[in-house]
């Protein structure tokens, strides 16, 4: 994987080092980066983003204690071999969480009646 | 626009040091004039009379009236309406009110007439001084003199002459169509182009009439970006490092300190000794076109050499000292320029090596160059035998000026500076006592006897009252800056 | 991490430090008791406003201006105080730097790199190059932005451990400035140094501050991690009806025309918001860094 992967935004809200733990979780999930990839090291990241190494340092920590990535003896980081089986249902749903919210919070300022929200939820998410 | 306002235009566009100077010595001159009027009846106080107020016309246009054309030169580069017109009318009334005062002092003296023209001459050339680029600009400062020698020559008439009125019409006349024509110009000049434009009111910019620093620092230039690079100075870096404090500081001090190599010494010397080959020249030409006159090429030697040097102690003796003060005194203004470097500089030391490094560096030539004229005063007096009162002042002239220098130096780097008109009390006296040593000196030397007021015991007994307030003065400022620069705990920390 | 913090006696095994720091100037107070002490290693972004004191607190930790009261360190040193062996630790870019104009880059350099031990002349002639500066041009001639990043190399050159950056991106072109902050994040990772820089663009800190600093009115407002900053304060709206409700306890507090009432709020022991905010009506917004700096100096 090379650095250019992330994209890091400064300046929103959500920490930095959120910011990556997040995309890494959608790589994964999403099958861009398989299992057993090597990371790029966090001088890569750091020196690429113009980024505090501590901070993408932080972000690797946090996706190894999720056990999303795990650290190769000499090599660095890597995707977690047992990353596929483990994303269940419930973690893959749980991606979506903030998104869920912010729009139900949208729906409860407009006013709107829940089961008609759900209703063209539910279209949308018809094939 | 109201006349008043026209008028108020320049006032309101110069720096308050500025304005305050110049004002000062065009009243100077204007009451001088009217003064050496009133004493002193017929022709010959006349003419003194109105060459006092002339040369207060020459000093206010060329150094206040150019804020005339930066101002028109703004309004257009920021598109003011209007502005630029104001501002060119501005000088036209002003240029009416000088001739109508030249006019009205006239009618005491030559006639309004002779007078008004010889005043619309002084003002344009005055004008065309700052207009003009540099060097063609100091050719205007020998005009009178040029004009003396043509007399031989060419017929000139003398200044009673009823027939000078139409020379000096038709010469004002001619810069004053050079000013227009560089008005023009400069108006229009690029902003990228200007900083490298070498007419002097460009080269004013940012510092007030006299050269000094406005206090902003906004002009400042220690690095004068219109000389060419083979004029500019060259940093010796061989004596530098943590072994060579004093030769570290003085690079970092700037200006005269910087240790030269051979080559920047040699373009100083040349750079400095360029204007006055041309004055040497135009001396040399004057008295060579005198005709009648024999010129004894050894007399003129003597003539000009003498004062020449004594000029050049002068300017040694009292303008090291000053000099190196004023800059050390810029350089501790800010702790944001070269203080921030030595501040946090490794290698310099303990503080009191750092300190005794740094009165090393400031204060070694002005001292030593004015022990060595000390003892070259007093060389001089013995081989010429001269009084004790020509002695004595050219003696105490270095010393005052040694003495100066490690006071105003110690108090820059002490915690609380003079205020800037203490300073230029203290300076001005000094110039003043010292300029009064060096004519003593020089007559002494030159006429083989003292001056005409050295037989006055009252003026030499306030002559010693005055030096010798200074030296108490001095010592003082001297005792608190040292007590001052020692309660620091570094001597890199900025006043304010 | 506390937002509300108690004047505390300086520490020593901070890099740079100072406490209870006063200082002011003819025309009024510029510091009024200022307390921060930099981690080891730690990137800590100044932010305020202009002629908030940034300078003056630096200049004053560095002593390089003596403060009417309080104490600075260096490596545990008094700052007004401090020895060769600490200045070589150190280094300092002030703002604009405009000092030795007569020199050229090159002779700057060298004259600068006789002084410290760890002088890297060859990441100094190296960045000259790579930076594209005239190496024998007078400093004097050079643009502020070509002179900014001469300052820079003989910081970076040096090797130091503690790096003092008054406002160092400030004539930068966004290239350069991006460019810098490569050079500071990757010292700070990987050589451990220590870094202070002053900045009011936020985005510059938000990149590479560890810890977030914003000092106001010659106080400093807040001093915590620069993520924990994101995490722990947001943008809490009232509508006009609720404002009575509003908790106490916030960074800013303004009112708007209708009665309405925005509120800078920080998160409790467990992480929660104030109470107020689980009104209904009421709204809480998650805010950056440049939201949470001008909600907090307006």
């Amino acid at each position: 994987m090379d650095a250019s992967l992330l994209t890091i935004q400064p300046a929103s809200p959500e920490p930095i080092y959120r910011q990556i733990v997040e995309q890494l979780r959608r790589l994964i999930a999403g099958g861009q980066l398989a299992a057993g990839d090597l990371l790029p090291s966090v001088r890569e990241v750091a020196a690429f983003h113009a980024i505090n190494p501590m901070t993408v340092s932080r972000a690797y920590g946090m996706a190894e204690s999720e056990g999303l990535l795990e650290r190769l003896r000499g090599k660095g980081m890597a995707v977690a071999a047992t990353t596929r089986p483990t994303q269940t249902q419930a973690q893959r749903l749980a991606l979506l969480e903030p998104q869920l919210q912010a729009l139900a919070r949208h729906a409860r300022e407009l006013e709107l009646p829940s089961d008609a929200v759900l209703r063209r939820l539910g279209r949308l998410l018809e094939p | 626009m109201r006349p008043r306002d026209l008028l108020l235009t320049f006032w309101r566009a110069t720096y308050p040091s500025v304005r305050w100077l110049v004002g000062g010595v065009f009243l100077l001159g204007l009451v001088v004039a009217i003064v050496v009027r009133l004493l002193w009846p017929g022709a010959k106080g006349g003419h003194i009379a109105l060459l006092a107020f002339e040369a207060g016309v020459a000093y206010l246009w060329a150094f206040l009236m150019p804020a005339g054309l930066l101002l028109a030169r703004d309004a257009r580069q920021l598109r003011i309406p209007r502005l630029e017109v104001v501002a060119a009318a501005a000088v036209g009334l002003a240029a009416l009110a000088t001739i109508g005062i030249g006019a009205a002092l006239g009618r005491a003296t030559l006639g309004e007439t002779s007078a008004a023209a010889l005043t619309a001459l002084v003002l344009a050339a005055g004008f065309a001084f700052s207009l003009l680029p540099g060097p063609v600009a100091m050719l205007i400062g020998l005009l009178p003199a040029a004009s003396d020698a043509a007399r031989r020559v060419l017929p000139v008439p003398t200044l009673d002459d009823p027939r000078s009125t139409i020379w000096w019409a038709v010469a004002a006349a001619g810069f004053g169509v050079i000013c227009a024509i560089r008005w023009h110009g400069l108006v229009r000049l690029e902003a990228s182009q200007a900083g490298r434009s070498s007419a002097m009111v460009m080269r004013m910019r940012g510092k007030n009439a006299t050269g000094h620093w406005d206090g902003s620092g906004a002009g400042i230039r220690i690095v004068d970006r219109r000389r060419p690079g083979w004029l500019q100075p060259e940093t010796n870096l061989r004596h530098i490092g943590p072994a060579h404090p004093v030769g570290s500081l003085r690079v970092a001090l700037g200006r005269g300190f910087v240790p030269q190599t051979l080559r920047g010494l040699c373009r100083r010397g040349l750079t400095m000794a360029g204007p006055m080959l041309v004055f040497i020249v135009a001396m040399v030409l004057i008295r060579a076109t005198r005709p009648g006159a024999s010129v004894s090429w050894l007399g003129l030697i003597y003539a000009l050499g003498i004062p020449m040097l004594a000029g050049l102690a002068f300017m040694l003796a009292l303008g090291l000292p000053l000099v190196s003060a004023l800059t050390v005194r810029q350089r501790w203004s800010t702790s944001q320029r070269e203080l921030a470097v030595l501040g946090v500089l490794p290698g310099l030391g303990t503080p009191d090596r750092v300190r005794r490094a740094l009165l090393r560096a400031t204060l070694a030539r002005p001292v030593v160059i004015n022990l060595l004229l000390a003892v070259a005063g007093w060389i001089v007096a013995q081989r010429m035998n001269l009084s004790v009162i020509a002695t004595l002042a050219l003696v105490a002239a270095p010393l005052l000026c040694l003495l100066a220098g490690v006071a105003l130096t110690l108090d820059a780097l002490g915690r609380q500076p003079l205020p800037g008109w203490a300073l230029g009390l203290v300076s001005g006296a000094l110039t003043a006592v010292v300029l009064i040593s060096t004519i003593t000196g020089l007559l002494a030397s030159q006429l083989q006897q003292d001056g005409p007021w050295a037989g006055s015991p009252v003026l030499w007994s306030a002559y010693l009252v005055v030096a010798l307030a200074l030296a108490t003065v001095l010592g003082w400022i001297t005792a608190s800056g040292a007590r001052g620069m020692a309660r620091q705990p570094h001597p890199f920390l900025a006043h304010g | 991490m506390n937002a509300q913090l108690a004047p505390a006696a300086v520490d020593t095994t901070s890099p740079l430090s100072v406490a209870g720091l006063r200082h002011s100037y003819p025309d009024g107070e510029v510091l009024r008791g200022v307390d921060l002490a930099l981690a080891p290693g730690s990137v800590l972004g100044l932010i305020g406003r202009n002629g908030a004191g940034k300078s003056t607190l630096i200049r004053a930790m560095l002593g390089l201006l003596e403060p009417a009261a309080g104490e600075a360190r260096v490596f545990g040193q008094p700052a007004l105080r401090m020895d060769d062996q600490a200045k070589a630790r150190l280094a300092y870019v002030p703002q604009q730097p405009e000092a030795l104009g007569w020199l050229t880059a090159t002779q700057l350099l060298d004259y600068v790199g006789r002084f410290y031990p760890g002088w890297d002349a060859r990441f100094a002639g190296k960045t000259l190059e790579r930076w594209k500066i005239p190496p024998n041009k007078l400093l004097a001639k050079l643009s502020p932005g070509e002179r900014q990043r001469v300052d820079l190399i003989r910081a970076l050159a040096s090797q130091p451990e503690l790096l003092v950056l008054d406002e160092p991106a400030a004539a930068l072109d966004p290239v350069a400035r991006r460019e810098l902050l490569r050079e500071v994040a990757l010292r700070a990772g990987e050589s451990g140094t220590t870094v202070l820089f002053s900045t009011h663009i936020v985005s510059d800190l938000e990149r590479i501050a560890s810890d977030i600093a914003f000092l106001h009115e010659g106080k400093l407002l807040l001093h915590c991690a620069a993520d924990d900053t994101k995490e722990r304060f947001a943008r809490l709206w009232l509508p006009a009806a609720m404002s009575a409700a509003a908790p106490a306890a916030a960074l800013s507090r303004r009112r708007h025309e209708d009665g309405s009432l925005s509120l800078v709020v920080e998160r409790d022991e467990r992480g929660q918001w104030p109470e107020a905010s689980r009104l209904t009506g009421a709204r809480v917004d998650a805010l950056g860094l440049e939201d949470l700096f001008v909600e907090v100096a307006e």
